[in-house]
């Protein structure tokens, strides 16, 4: 479905939401180039560099990475120094073909690398040009430092986020970040369709917290509407039974949301529990909501000795919502997600072959979006990129030897990026926050 | 419908342009994530009509209802994520309902409604159907967003977002170590498949538009939310590790929780200083300046580890400090500290204020603006309608050849 076939699109991207937003277009057929610092020692090599698979770090490190392939796969990578007078010009010609320019760092710096948007847009008022930040280009937070991990914060939803009468906290993945970014590839989308009626072009301003507000539409309907702030319950919600419970095996989990009254009953009949259907303390959803504290502690001894896909087959089975709290290694091996296609094997390098997810994991009569192909090596697209721009042969070599343009750095001189991050994972297992590392694991062959 | 919320973009933005101007979008109430999608889809400019069960769908039924008196017309949520659509009421058991219900899709570029397996297969509506579903409405796409999709072995499985975090491996890596695994307290899912949704039907409408027609996208909240784990994923593909929830944080890099303080919460997650002494800053916040040279502030991994006699430091100082005084002092210093502000901060917070972002609502109630700030064709939004509010002329102009009404 490379429906956005002949799109030109150039990322300015770091991090994490810039990348989605252009991942995605790079699936849909565009022809995505992503700007890419030369050689800078002390650099940032940001998600080229983040954990290395196996902490290995004896190849080349930028060109391995599953971080980077998640969110690059399929992209096209140009190494130009936008520290230099012509690499800034080389990259504005590259803009000034192009439909699209995505950029995500903060507010001011893209402009004072000699792009600004307003500029471009007068320049060329047929581009659309997509910003990405915390909280906007304007404000008086504009200029506040911003990541998922703040951001999720500042979202407010960690307000409505933990256990029962406890303090707020957050959950374990940085999710405003995706969704941040998929609210930016959606207007991103919208501008195109305006452009291919009108021929117009515009600037499109995305603040991660603006973004991610609606989520919380109830609770500020409720907090105006009758002065009520709504707080943490835990898995809870008002009228259902909801809760995670223990089964066999190691820290294994079943989810269980029981919406209605036929699913209640569903559940009580298929779990061997029909006499609860007469219990006065489960006679209607406010009672079970009075009582579930006792009713928890009743579902968890039924579920404590069984197998957590077992309990969700079986209640799914009855009609009763139910389904199994998935590991990692549990996610990848999910019969469901394979059978819909959900990841395509990428090469890593020279790791090996691992599952990458799809970013648009919508079908269109049946067929997915999947990735190009692999996460390009760092500077990989460099001379095509250029050659496309005119630029002859003897005229890219003149500008790899000023070093103006690179197609494939040798970066072991640098520490940062010849080690890259690394984790401890047997410190991390020891402490608690790895359950287990599993030695013997290894990616598909190439 | 009226531009009411174009941030500060939209006084350049082209008089009256929509992106989607002069495209129809029917919805078939069908939940939170179909409702929000086609509300996107009306910000976008698109005009959307709901067809929505007699007494109304569970949206108008959800609430919150101001002093808790349940009215369809006047919910929250209906308030909030049907804004700038016209609403008709149909019985799609009814044959005769269902018949005007496909003049009404006949006419329109999108349909939006969920999908369950064997569910609603009928010759004039054969949204089961997805085969068959081109044959029907040539010239309509079909934007379908159900829990799993629309093939798979848990095609017929029914969930909410609890059990979709779970099946994600979201919820896993959420809570604390020795408690039961946490799910967000929204439902996080519905805005995931809504917003992929969103951006698959937007695609299908760019493809139509150069020649290539797609007649039924298949959205799954399941895959929408999974596609956000990439921390889990990585370094159980790259190092055979399988993260364990522990207070919800990821796994390089302390402190980044929420902690409290003298008047409140700060997410205490020092970024973008440019820093790189960031034993000297944070010994220097917490007035600490004895253990500028402690491993514990100048080892990341060792703080890591050791996160509890980091804590030791850090909290009580924290509770001696309004958050103010932490912003304040933090700023001097170059530190980015992170804001946990709750519903009755964000409506009063003077960024939001100053970029214009808040809709109005009835009864001066504020809802959320948009999500982007779009300089030619700023989003809309609209009132959301009265339970049938358009339904005389809905269904009169379903008798009519294509289904339309002149009213877009």
């Amino acid at each position: 479905m490379r429906f956005f076939d002949g799109l030109k699109v150039v990322a300015l991207t770091q991090g994490w939401v810039g990348p989605l937003a252009t991942r995605i277009l790079s699936d849909l057929g565009a022809n995505m180039v992503r700007v890419e610092r030369a050689f800078t020692p002390g650099g940032n090599y940001g998600n080229r560099t983040l954990f290395p698979p196996r902490n290995d770090i004896t190849g080349e490190v930028w060109n391995r990475n599953i971080y980077f392939t998640v969110r690059n796969a399929g992209t096209r990578s140009a190494m130009i120094d936008l520290g230099q007078e012509e690499g800034r010009a080389l990259v504005r010609r590259l803009i000034s073909e192009a439909d699209v320019v995505v950029e995500n760092f903060m507010p001011g710096v893209v402009s004072r690398l000699g792009f600004d948007f307003k500029e471009l847009h007068e320049e060329f008022p047929q581009l659309i040009l997509l910003h990405l930040s915390g909280f906007g280009q304007t404000g008086p937070n504009a200029f506040r430092p911003a990541n998922g991990m703040t951001m999720e914060p500042a979202s407010g939803v960690p307000t409505v986020t933990g256990y029962r009468g406890e303090g707020p906290t957050k959950t374990g993945q940085t999710w405003v970040d995706p969704y941040s970014g998929l609210h930016g590839t959606a207007a991103l989308v919208a501008a195109l369709i305006h452009r291919d009626r009108t021929g117009e072009g515009q600037i499109i301003d995305v603040s991660m917290q603006e973004a991610t507000l609606p989520v919380l539409e109830t609770q500020f309907a409720d907090y105006q509407r009758n002065d009520r702030h709504q707080t943490r319950d835990g898995n809870r919600r008002p009228g259902m039974v909801r809760g995670s419970y223990p089964c066999a095996g190691d820290d294994d989990w079943v989810a269980i949301s029981l919406r209605t009254e036929a699913e209640w009953q569903a559940f009580c009949r298929a779990s061997g529990h029909a006499a609860w259907l007469d219990d006065p303390r489960f006679a209607d959803a406010a009672s079970r909501t009075e009582h579930h504290d006792a009713l928890d502690e009743s579902i968890a001894e039924w579920t404590r000795e069984r197998d957590k896909f077992e309990i969700a087959a079986l209640l799914q089975a009855a009609g009763a919502p139910a389904g199994p709290i998935l590991k990692a290694d549990e996610v990848i091996a999910d019969p469901h997600l394979a059978a819909r296609e959900f990841f395509d094997d990428l090469a890593i390098g020279d790791f090996g072959k691992v599952p990458i997810q799809r970013y648009l994991p919508a079908k269109f009569d049946g067929a997915g979006v999947p990735a190009k192909g692999p996460a390009p090596h760092l500077g990989a697209d460099t001379d095509a990129v250029l050659a496309e721009l005119g630029l002859s042969a003897s005229e890219i070599e003149d500008l790899h030897e000023r070093r103006i343009a690179d197609r494939a750095s040798d970066l072991h001189s640098d520490p940062i990026a010849r080690e890259g991050t690394q984790l401890p994972f047997e410190d991390y297992e020891e402490m608690g926050s790895v359950l287990r590392i599993d030695r013997g694991y290894a990616p598909k062959p190439l | 419908m009226s531009a009411t919320n174009g941030h500060a973009a939209s006084s350049e933005a082209s008089e009256g342009a929509a992106a989607l101007d002069g495209l129809r979008v029917v919805e078939i109430a069908a939940g939170r994530a179909v409702a929000y999608c086609s509300q996107l889809l009306a910000q976008y400019g698109a005009e959307v009509i709901r067809i929505e069960p007699p007494g109304g769908d569970a949206i108008r039924l959800a609430g919150p209802f101001s002093d808790d008196a349940p009215d369809p017309d006047g919910g929250g949520l209906h308030a909030a994520i049907n804004r700038g659509k016209r609403s008709v009421v149909l019985d799609l058991e009814r044959d005769e309902e269902a018949v005007l219900a496909a003049r009404l899709i006949e006419g329109a570029t999108l349909l939006v409604s969920d999908w369950r397996e064997g569910e609603r297969v009928s010759p004039e509506l054969p949204l089961g159907d997805p085969n068959g579903w081109g044959e029907r409405f040539p010239e309509t796409t079909f934007v379908s967003i159900s829990d799993f999709g629309m093939s798979g072995p848990y095609a017929s499985w029914h969930a909410d977002s609890h059990i979709i975090e779970g099946l994600a491996g979201f919820s896993y890596v959420s809570g604390d170590p020795d408690r039961e695994p946490l799910s967000a307290g929204i439902e996080l899912s519905d805005y995931f498949a809504a917003t992929h949704a969103t951006i698959a039907a937007l695609a299908a409408v760019a493809a139509a538009r150069r020649g290539q027609r797609t007649h039924v996208v298949d959205v799954s909240a399941h895959e929408a939310l999974t596609m956000t784990d990439d921390h889990n994923l990585v370094v159980w593909l790259g190092s055979g590790v399988v993260r364990k929830r522990y207070y919800s944080r990821i796994l390089p890099g302390y402190p980044n929780d929420i902690m409290a303080c003298k008047d409140g919460y700060i997410a205490f997650v020092p970024v973008g200083t440019g820093h790189h002494d960031f034993a000297g800053v944070i010994s220097t916040l917490l007035e600490r300046p004895d253990m500028k040279d402690s491993p514990i502030f100048t080892e990341t991994q060792t703080r890591n580890l050791r996160w509890r006699e980091f804590d030791a430091v850090a909290l009580p100082w924290l509770a001696r400090h309004t958050r103010e005084e932490i912003f304040q002092r933090a700023g001097e210093l170059g530190l980015g500290f992170g804001t946990v502000p709750d519903v009755e901060d964000l409506l009063g917070d003077s960024h939001l204020e100053e970029r214009d972002y808040w809709d109005e609502g009835p009864d001066g109630v504020r809802l959320t603006g948009a999500g982007a700030i779009m300089s030619a064709t700023p989003q809309r939004f609209g009132p959301a309608p009265a339970l049938d509010a358009d339904g005389e002329a809905l269904r009169a102009s379903a008798a009519t050849a294509d289904g339309t009404d002149g009213a877009a």
